[in-house]
């Protein structure tokens, strides 16, 4: 779906746990979430430490929407990840 | 480490006075393996059923379903870890009943959608359309129907079922402790010609918490990096299963003990490979890290071992085919040849995408063991043990149907270890 969003002219930034699938089917813009149950956020640290993540991602992902891509390109803040 | 099995094929089962094998004439006393079952304080009412193989029955609710076994001779007990001390099993002598299945059923409190790791239904037809969708319509199934008492907690019911199963499977077994098999097998890695090219078995298991969990030793494995097993010791009994969240998808205990990649693996040990030993691995990581991490280290391991090729299992659907495929994937680049049996996917023909969730350049030798996508039409029966109605969806609801009337089934998901990755059973592809 990001694929074929992103060829119609709206540029695409998915925010997946599973980046390896994304590159897979060719999804433009990928942004390393956390995990499967949870991908936007951390929600096993405290409120604000889950707050700090989620703002995180959702910066690298419109830092994402800004860059130019022509490959599945990933998006990582090492941060993020548990 | 050379163990010896030896096998008491059971032809009969029927309740009696005495609980003791007569030839291949398995005799129960009832009461006496109610008594044993009920020890524990936790069930209501016990009821043992035998079904067999033919009958128009369906039995539902199932849980684990286990191969009565018991150790005879030698270091380690039966079950360890849970019936017995967690000594390394693997050698000696053991002694199973062939052709018997002690199954688990229970219906476990509905706490409302829960998303994805809840007890789904498990069916199994002992004749019929349905019947070839499971191993278990070929063996006599002595059925522990456990009526449960209430306001228990998940974990509480999960541990005092699993108990009472293996409790009752060894109970049996113990009926050849003084009699000698009719046939004896020995499993022995010993090398007698070095020459043959050296495989590896990777078996990947589930394991993410209560009502998915597989353990060994008694310790589940939730947290499992890879690691290196002796092929004795799972058929010996040191991996039990918890698992219940997909009854088409999963390995009960009973094919732990009985896994056909291990057979096949030893039939030809010595002649066209020399099977080298076993890794265990865990799936449906949560994170891309510990999915990564996990093939990694399973190609580590066979590259420690010298493996030329790998045969590669896999239990459970969904994301943990991305563990599987990062495998084996891994596992080529590291030179070592591998093959893998895997389910498809395919919809309501086969023809439709995809057909696997997820697949590597390098998976180019893979065996299908057939699909669950298709829908299916049970007919009636005339008997159902477990229960009375059945709960096909829990994540949707509680609404049940009666279990004893024909069911159209979208997909065969509940049908008992239809799509068992282990490849044990008749259903494979045949056209491509």
């Amino acid at each position: 779906m990001a694929k074929v969003v992103e060829e119609s002219g709206i540029p695409v930034a998915l925010i997946t746990a599973l980046t390896t699938l994304a590159r897979d089917v060719g999804a433009p813009r990928i942004v390393q979430g956390v995990r499967i149950p949870h991908p936007c956020g951390n929600p096993t640290l405290p409120p604000d430490g889950d707050r700090a993540i989620r703002r995180r991602i959702v910066l690298m992902a419109l830092k994402a929407l800004q860059t130019l891509v022509i490959e599945p390109t990933s998006f990582v803040d090492p941060d993020v990840l548990m | 480490m050379r163990l010896e099995m030896g096998t008491f094929p059971v032809t009969e089962v029927a309740f009696g006075p005495r609980t003791r094998l007569d030839g291949s004439r398995l005799e129960i006393d009832r009461d006496e393996l109610i008594a044993l079952v009920l020890e524990n304080g936790f069930f209501h009412r016990v009821r043992v059923d035998i079904v067999s193989p033919g009958e128009s029955a369906r039995i539902i609710h199932l849980l684990d379903t286990i191969e009565p076994r018991i150790k005879v001779e030698g270091p380690g007990g039966t079950f360890p870890g849970f019936l017995d001390a967690v000594e390394t099993v693997g050698e000696g002598r053991t002694h199973r009943l062939a052709g018997v299945a002690v199954m688990e059923s229970a219906e476990l409190p509905w706490r409302g959608e829960k998303g994805l790791l809840m007890v789904r239904e498990g069916i199994v037809d002992m004749t019929g359309p349905g019947a070839e969708y499971s191993p278990f319509w070929q063996t006599i199934n002595i059925v522990l129907t456990l009526e449960l008492k209430p306001n228990f907690s998940d974990e509480e019911y999960d541990r005092t079922i699993r108990l009472a199963g293996l409790k009752a499977a060894q109970y049996l077994a113990q009926t050849t402790t003084d009699q000698t098999a009719p046939r004896y097998r020995t499993y022995d890695l010993k090398i007698s010609r070095p020459e043959l090219p050296r495989v590896v078995y990777v078996h990947q298991i589930q394991s993410q918490g209560t009502f998915s969990q597989t353990f060994f030793y008694g310790k589940p494995l939730d947290d499992l990096i890879p690691t290196l097993v002796h092929p004795n010791e799972l058929l010996d009994g040191a991996l039990v299963s918890g698992n219940s969240a997909y009854q088409s998808l999963k390995t009960p205990t009973w094919l732990h003990c009985n896994n056909p990649v291990i057979e096949q693996l030893y039939d030809r040990h010595g002649r066209d490979w020399n099977f080298i030993g076993v890794i265990l691995s865990r799936g449906h990581f949560y994170g891309i890290h510990e999915k990564e991490r996990s093939a990694n280290q399973v190609a580590k391991l066979a590259r420690m071992l010298n493996a030329d090729g790998a045969m590669v299992t896999w239990e459970g659907g969904g994301n943990s085919i991305i563990e599987a495929m990062l495998t084996i994937q891994a596992l080529e680049r590291a030179g070592i040849k591998t093959t893998a049996i895997s389910y498809e996917l395919g919809g309501v023909d086969g023809t439709g995408t995809p057909l696997l969730l997820y697949s590597v350049p390098e998976a180019d030798a893979l065996v299908s063991c057939g699909t669950y996508e298709r829908p299916l039409r049970l007919p009636a029966v005339q008997r159902v043990v477990g229960g009375r109605t059945i709960r096909l969806d829990p994540a949707k609801g509680d609404h049940r149907l009666p279990a004893h009337q024909s069911l159209q089934l979208d997909t065969s998901l509940q049908m008992y270890c239809g799509t068992n990755q282990l490849g044990f059973g008749r259903r494979r592809g045949i056209d491509f």
